[in-house]
């Protein structure tokens, strides 16, 4: 819920061995928060070793006896620290550290650093445990063999190294006790099992609701807009217009291209499906329910963008009618709120609970709604800041399947022609690391 | 917010010594679960015990050793369970079984009943355990001793029956192991260490949540409506209109009854919409009190849709159909473009985690149907009596949750005097049966 408790600076740290989720973790959460308007950012310790002591660095530079390594690492961890602590300093609001911190002296060491650089810092330690060996190789096998630690090795070879790597933490491990005086949460089995220990205030206790339902199900997310709407031809905003002529066919491709994606009964009934209470919405959903033979859920959380006094207008008619409030809309579209209506920060925190539904799911979410709805929803899986939402191109007559994954997510984008049913098809694959390597100077951007 | 799967029906079991919150946090859950649109019910075994086996029990009865009464008490757990069962297969949506279960015994036999005769339910188990010997003090003083079974006996004897009770059931207490292969939340020490484990579905995760953010502090719960707008006088729906003179003056009464009244304290947390006549009320108390509010959408009045700016006499007049059907059933009737009672339940229920989970004193200052949506909450209203509460201008409620009831005080505000009628009303909730819980 924005806006409350924006006083009190918020420091989060992991805790576990490598490939438990720690990084995965993390980065859900800071994309949580900048979500829910907090200035949040990850400093992940692994990117500062690997600037400062290069990417080769096998197992045996993890080896808790080699003193120089231990340094540089001890170092580079320091760093991390500090740079989260000014960040802090300098109007953040949460800091997020990720890195193993598996020694009782280590999580000491940075808990003192943190309550000693601020009047009144909330600290929270996130332990991720995992004994399954199932997932810790799909684990390995996800992130770590394209990360840049691998670039000269085949899978294999960087396989066995990394599990030598861990072997090398395992040896020190000491997991959070409570005489370690800590803010915790341990989480067991990929958010199956919780441990919550002196865990309080607004934030806190929507972390652990946010941890509890993560997980790494690669479940696809369609988002489609109804078809093209009476107002929509008019160039008109707001109103509860029916589909146009045109908004019809749209319907009924969209309905034949759900039904070759979803090919078999089982699959249909595990379908979340979705949609809004206004008419074109609804009546597109209808002909796709129809087809497919399921059910959607009309929630009025999906309705679109509330536009107050200048519903039925087009836009020239608002910029003739309300000249300031057209300039306001252009300078920040992000904040504006229509006079009676809402803003499009109204709108993500109006979705927020959609949102957290469908972090939780792990059946297919097929959602048919509105631009400015499918602008806020788009963006939060597709990791898009939030000043870029109002901007998102999500036009009529196409279909997004996103497919989220642990660093990045899949976009596939289908255009149905709605007079033909011809389908082009743009797909759009962004590996993380190659993404940061060409956009970003340093890694520790992430 | 609904669920998106299809929703299984669901047992809660509750675990641990007596004195430890079962009851309360039974009470709460259903509560909740019966606000967003759960039907659900408690069945309390210490009732179905005292039906059948009467109230003259003392702690002798409690004795694993003893076998007669130990066939007694299995044999009202097991009514108790039938009836749950029962309310399942007709009306309900999750029963909760409100009892000690503090054997892994007793949770095998209930886990496998429910196995045997309705396997399509979802079964989580609640457990609340507490060390703090204050605390348990003090929920025997606060629930034990007004209870039937100690009827006629001096405090003091009570309490110590009470413990001596405690003590019987630590003999053969298990707390839950995870070898159980259940679903449980482990609460320790009201929320200072939670165990969760094996949580599946969205009503799960809900109750999570919700188990999170509850505690015991007895901070009170202050609503108000903001003052009389230009509406309200007009007897207009809906629009942004400002306040009247009258409002504003009730606006800087209500500050002042508020300086009084928290004699100090600006440790608060203030909440209010984004309307006009909320604001400007808001902004009269603020200015008086010091402190600053949140302002929020959420808590915007309902939106009447195409009704907005018109008379009752006008909607009666332009939509006929609508203003009959509205009527007959004002939970779900939604204006056309606008909401209904039931969307506002919906959009309100931020607020009430937030409510629950503050220690500090809580001011709402916002709109008639809203507060019918809040008030309803926290005086355990039935849902659909929502609409017909009666929440009227110029009036502050004042809500202190005790332990099985809210108490609840009316401080009526005149406007022009600034003078208080006190009502103290309802202060004990009505239970109309003990069964009845």
């Amino acid at each position: 819920m924005q806006g409350c408790n924006r006083s009190q600076k918020i420091a989060i740290c992991t805790v576990g061995l490598p490939a438990r989720g720690k990084t995965y973790i993390s980065r859900k959460l800071n994309r949580y928060f900048n979500w829910l308007g907090y200035k949040s950012r990850v400093f992940i310790n692994g990117n500062y070793r690997r600037e400062i002591c290069g990417t080769e660095c096998n197992s045996l530079f993890f080896d808790p006896h080699n003193e120089e390594a231990q340094k540089a690492r001890s170092d580079c961890a320091k760093m991390a620290l500090q740079d989260l602590i000014q960040f802090l300093k300098n109007g953040g609001d949460v800091g997020i550290l990720d890195g193993t911190n598996i020694t009782k002296e280590r999580r000491n060491q940075i808990e003192n650093e943190l309550k000693s650089s601020f009047n009144g810092i909330q600290t929270l330690w996130i332990e991720s445990i995992c004994n399954d060996s199932k997932v810790i190789q799909n684990n390995i096998r996800l992130t770590k063999i394209n990360n840049p630690d691998y670039c000269n090795m085949n899978s294999e070879q960087a396989t066995i190294d990394f599990l030598n790597r861990i072997k090398m933490y395992e040896q020190i491990y000491e997991t959070i006790t409570d005489d370690e005086n800590l803010s915790y949460i341990k989480t067991m089995n990929v958010g199956a099992d919780i441990i919550v220990h002196q865990v309080f205030g607004f934030l806190l206790s929507k972390i652990v609701s946010f941890i509890m339902n993560l997980h790494t199900y690669p479940r696809p997310i369609y988002l489609s807009r109804h078809g093209e709407s009476q107002y929509n031809v008019d160039d008109r905003v707001g109103g509860d217009s029916d589909l146009s002529q045109l908004g019809e066919m749209y319907a009924d491709k969209l309905a034949d291209f759900f039904f070759q994606e979803f090919p078999t009964k089982e699959i249909k009934n595990e379908i979340i499906f979705l949609t809004s209470t206004m008419r074109r919405a609804v009546h597109t959903s209808d002909v796709v329910a129809q087809k497919l033979e399921i059910q959607p859920l009309q929630l009025k959380t999906l309705d679109e963008i509330n536009v107050g006094i200048c519903d039925g207008m087009t836009y020239t008619e608002i910029a003739q009618k309300f000249p300031n409030d057209f300039q306001e809309r252009k300078i920040n579209k992000l904040g504006y709120r229509y006079p009676r209506g809402e803003s499009y920060l109204d709108l993500i925190s109006r979705i927020e609970p959609v949102i957290f539904e469908i972090e939780r799911s792990r059946q297919p979410v097929m959602i048919i709604a509105h631009q400015a709805i499918l602008r806020c929803l788009y963006a939060y899986f597709h990791q898009n800041e939030i000043p870029e939402v109002p901007t998102l191109d999500i036009p009529l007559h196409c279909v997004i399947k996103l497919t989220p994954a642990a660093y990045f997510c899949d976009e596939k984008r289908v255009l149905i022609n709605p007079q033909t049913g011809e389908i082009s098809v743009k797909e759009e694959y962004v590996q993380e690391f190659v993404r940061s390597k060409s956009k970003q100077k340093s890694f520790i951007d992430l | 917010m609904q669920e998106l799967g299809k929703q299984q029906k669901m047992v809660i079991g509750m675990v641990g010594l007596p004195a430890r919150g079962k009851t309360y946090i039974s009470r709460k859950i259903c509560r909740y679960l019966n606000w967003m649109g759960f039907k659900s019910k408690v069945f309390n075994i210490g009732n179905y015990r005292r039906q059948i086996c009467g109230t003259d029990c003392n702690s002798n009865f409690f004795d694993p050793g003893n076998k007669d009464a130990s066939k007694a008490r299995d044999e009202c757990a097991l009514l108790a369970l039938n009836d749950m069962i029962n309310y399942l297969r007709n009306e309900g949506d999750v029963s909760l079984y409100d009892g000690t279960n503090t054997t892994k015994q007793r949770r095998k036999l209930i886990m496998e009943t429910l196995q045997q005769k309705f396997s399509e339910v979802q079964v989580f188990w609640v457990e609340s355990i507490c060390n703090d010997e204050d605390v348990i003090l003090r929920n025997i003083q606060l629930t034990k001793l007004n209870n039937p079974d100690y009827i006629g006996k001096s405090s003091e004897e009570a309490t110590q029956d009470f413990q001596q009770r405690i003590e019987q059931y630590t003999k053969v207490y298990e707390p839950i192991d995870m070898d159980e292969n259940i679903s449980f939340i482990k609460i320790i020490d009201i929320g200072n260490d939670i165990m969760i484990y094996n949580i599946q579905g969205f009503l799960q995760s809900k109750l999570v949540s919700y188990l999170m953010n509850l505690h015991i502090y007895p901070r009170p719960i202050y609503l108000s409506r903001h003052g009389e707008s230009q509406y309200n006088v007009l007897h207009k729906v809906g629009g942004d209109s400002d306040l009247t003179q009258t409002g504003l003056m009730y606006a800087k009464q209500l500050g002042k009854y508020f300086v009084q009244e928290l004699e100090g304290n600006r440790n608060i947390k203030m909440f209010t919409s984004t309307m006009q006549r909320a604001l400007h009320t808001s902004n009269e108390v603020c200015e008086l009190l010091g402190v600053e509010y949140y302002s929020l959408k959420a808590l915007d009045e309902i939106n009447p849709g195409i009704c907005d700016g018109l008379t009752y006499q006008q909607i009666a007049d332009k939509f006929p159909q609508d203003y009959e059907e509205r009527k007959m059933n004002k939970l779900t009737y939604r204006y056309p473009r606008g909401e209904s009672y039931l969307d506002v339940i919906s959009r309100v229920e931020q607020i009430i985690f937030e409510i629950e989970r503050s220690r500090l004193p809580v001011i709402v200052i916002a709109h008639q149907a809203i507060l019918r949506c809040l008030y309803a909450y926290f005086h355990e209203h039935e849902v659909p009596e929502i609409p017909k509460l009666n929440i009227p201008l110029h009036q502050v409620i004042k809500l202190v949750p005790a332990a099985y009831y809210c108490k609840e005080t009316r401080i009526k505000i005149d406007p022009m005097t600034g003078n208080w009628e006190i009502q103290d009303e309802a202060t004990i909730k009505k239970v109309k049966s003990f069964l009845d819980l």
